[in-house]
């Protein structure tokens, strides 16, 4: 399965050893974690050593009118070094000339950088794809392609579609946007999707059916039609879009890598370094390190018999080394899953689910290694309907 | 008297030496009209509704005429050879014993239609022939979509199978061809039955709240429909013995059959593709009119 390292905070040594190890297949790198000069060193070095790695560039665009505010955690974003970067109200976007100016002046930026293909930019859809913000999104992704031709050169364009959780639950409201989406007279070479939550943890929330089945409609109606999808912040998901037409999913180190909230735009509240965890693909979820070293010698299918088990030594509890062992795992993990896009990847995740199911009941059958919240099964039935929701919705029979 | 007979007809179009009916249905007649020279054109009769008293008989009327006049102007502006093409006889009103008929002509289009072949249980075509079926209707469906029209009834009936190797099928009939652009014809459109006939409706022809988004995608299901039916002698969906309500609500929620259940010899690809244009939700039909093209021109 393709997956792309979504690039948060760090120096990227991670990202050059999942590349050389074949773990991930290419990246995704923020601006607000990297001034323009480290992303340009990234990204040529990337290019020389990996050339056919896919390196792409999210401009975090969808910030803007948060940044008008002026209470928001920038980062890089917001030291001026970013030019098409700047903190905007929602009326000035309900120009289409402001919109292809601001397409004209990230695009521009971006065309330095050494990407494969470009990102384009965009703001969030709130609550509901029926909104002004719709409206306003649906503009940006028509006139992407005509302005990328008028600055561009032969790199493919990939609108961002950024969306809240909640718009994608309104089958109706979905259904008209993906109407209109998937018939534009200049459409962009592919889209780029991220679905915001509203936590930063990785809840049962991300995995809310209905969600999880309009996200996975959007892939397979974006396919259908011969787009490239890139979805970033998917973690554990990703073999599920994959499945229903995805291109490729993306997951990094830190949690909000993993699952895209606009918290990490706000100001820091503290909080403790995470646990290492260990993404169990018979589980279907991540569990910690602690978790994993109780339940290996009765439950060995836990793992996943990868050589990055390795860097979870039994004899040492289980716990990882080094900060970077834990998307190591991940990532490996993740991209060896057999998942194809199509009927087969579908099937092969309904299996997956079902024996994620049986491992868990095993599990809390036996005294004392029943798991707790966000370890336990809590996801599963969310993974389940959303998928079958998701079939049926796209007339799928899976024989 | 929604005729007017071949004897008043040879008098009122004096250029042609020999007229006869072809076919005949609702208000419209066609006409097989022959020149000196042997030329032939279909010439088409349309009795327009009386104008009547009331307000809706009144809207009626218009709406027959508007029908042909819109039916002629998309015709008159289709470059595409899949498309039927206009003859000599430009719209000439004619009224006959007090009644309203409208009159025009097209080119004669030897061979027959795709339902003939259907009903008389007539072998099966071949992959190669639907590959080129669709191939010209895609084509067909392109040039409305650039004159902003969707046709609205494709159907067996409205395509000729012509024997010309440059253009083996033919697209006939927009009388109720919708324009993406125009005002609307249709009056009390809320309240009146979807226009089209309901064994080749789409779904979102059938939702009142959908109409006013439809676009091309709602052929291509029509398109995908009258193929699978050619090609399996089967409808997908409709039973022949349903009523107009069974009809809608089928399209609207029963699983069309597999084709490849139906013609196994055929290739996975292209049952593929018909079965996918056969989704409810038209996002979720290939809508890229150019590369579906270039799929069925490779061999």
């Amino acid at each position: 399965m393709k997956l792309f390292a979504q690039q948060g905070f760090g120096t990227g040594e991670k990202v050059t050893k999942a590349l050389e190890n074949g773990y991930v297949h290419g990246t995704v790198i923020s601006p607000k974690d990297y001034g323009k000069h480290q992303v340009k060193a990234l990204f040529e070095k990337m290019s020389a050593s990996y050339p056919s790695a896919e390196r792409l560039f999210d401009p975090q665009f969808y910030v803007s009118l948060m940044a008008f505010g002026g209470n928001a955690k920038l980062g890089k974003l917001g030291t001026g070094e970013y030019e098409y970067f700047k903190g905007l109200q929602r009326r000035a976007l309900e120009s289409e000339e402001k919109i292809r100016q601001e397409l004209k002046e990230c695009l521009e930026e971006q065309k330095s950088l050494d990407v494969t293909a470009l990102i384009a930019p965009n703001l969030i859809i709130p609550r509901s794809f029926n909104s002004i913000e719709g409206l306003i999104a649906k503009n940006f992704i028509r006139n992407t392609a005509e302005v990328w031709r008028q600055v561009g050169d032969e790199r493919p364009v990939y609108a961002t579609l950024a969306i809240e959780a909640e718009a994608l639950q309104d089958t109706q409201e979905l259904d008209e946007f993906l109407q209109d989406l998937t018939i534009m007279d200049d459409p962009p070479d592919g889209f780029y999707i991220i679905v915001v939550s509203p936590s930063s943890e990785i809840t049962p929330e991300l995995v809310d059916s209905r969600t999880l089945a309009g996200w996975m409609l959007l892939n397979h109606a974006l396919m259908v039609n011969q787009f490239t999808v890139i979805n970033g912040y998917t973690d554990i998901l990703s073999p599920f879009l994959v499945a229903a037409g995805g291109t490729a999913g993306c997951t990094g180190w830190w949690n909000n890598t993993k699952v895209f909230s606009l918290n990490k735009f706000m100001p820091s509240m503290g909080g403790r370094q995470p646990v290492h965890r260990y993404l169990s693909l018979k589980l279907l979820n991540s569990i910690r390190f602690d978790e994993l070293d109780r339940i290996r010698d009765y439950f060995p299918d836990i793992l996943n018999h990868l050589e990055t088990d390795l860097l979870y030594p039994h004899d040492e509890g289980s716990l990882p080394a080094n900060k970077i062992d834990e998307v190591m795992q991940t990532w490996q993990s993740l991209s060896s899953l057999p998942i194809t896009s199509g009927p087969e990847g579908l099937k092969e995740c309904l299996n997956r689910v079902e024996e994620a199911r049986l491992l868990y009941s095993q599990i809390d059958a036996t005294p004392g290694l029943q798991l707790p919240a966000r370890s336990n099964k809590s996801h599963l039935g969310g993974l389940e309907y959303g998928l079958t929701t998701f079939l049926q919705r796209a007339q799928i029979h899976l024989s | 008297m929604n005729k007017i007979p071949e004897s008043e007809l040879k008098i009122l179009f004096p250029e042609f030496t020999d007229i006869s009916e072809l076919r005949s249905g609702g208000f419209k007649t066609v006409y097989r009209a022959v020149k000196a020279s042997g030329e032939l054109e279909a010439l088409k009769v349309v009795a327009i509704p009386d104008a009547g008293k009331t307000s809706n008989e009144k809207a009626h009327h218009k709406e027959e005429i508007g029908r042909v006049i819109r039916e002629i102007s998309i015709l008159g502006k289709s470059q595409s050879p899949h498309i039927v093409r206009l003859a000599k006889v430009p719209l000439t009103h004619k009224e006959y014993f007090g009644k309203d008929f409208v009159v025009y002509s097209e080119e004669f289009l030897d061979g027959g239609n795709l339902w003939d072949p259907i009903i008389d249980g007539e072998d099966k075509p071949s992959e190669i022939e639907l590959r080129e079926l669709l191939r010209d209707m895609l084509k067909a469906i392109k040039e409305l979509h650039r004159l902003q029209v969707v046709h609205r009834d494709i159907k067996p009936l409205n395509i000729m199978k012509s024997g010309n190797s440059e253009r083996p099928f033919i697209l006939i009939d927009l009388g109720i061809a919708f324009s993406l652009q125009g005002t609307a014809l249709t009056a009390n459109a809320e309240n009146r039955r979807p226009m089209a006939t309901y064994r080749y409706i789409s779904p979102e022809q059938c939702d009142p709240r959908n109409r006013a988004n439809l676009d091309y995608r709602s052929d291509l299901y029509s398109l995908a429909l009258t193929v699978f039916e050619y090609a399996a002698h089967e409808h997908p969906i409709a039973h022949d013995m349903d009523d107009f309500i069974q009809t809608v609500s089928r399209a609207l929620n029963e699983s069309p059959k597999a084709l490849k259940d139906l013609r196994p010899d055929l290739s996975p690809e292209f049952c593929g593709l018909v079965d996918q244009l056969l989704k409810k939700r038209p996002a979720l039909r290939p809508a890229n009119l150019n590369m579906l093209i270039k799929k069925m021109e490779a061999s």
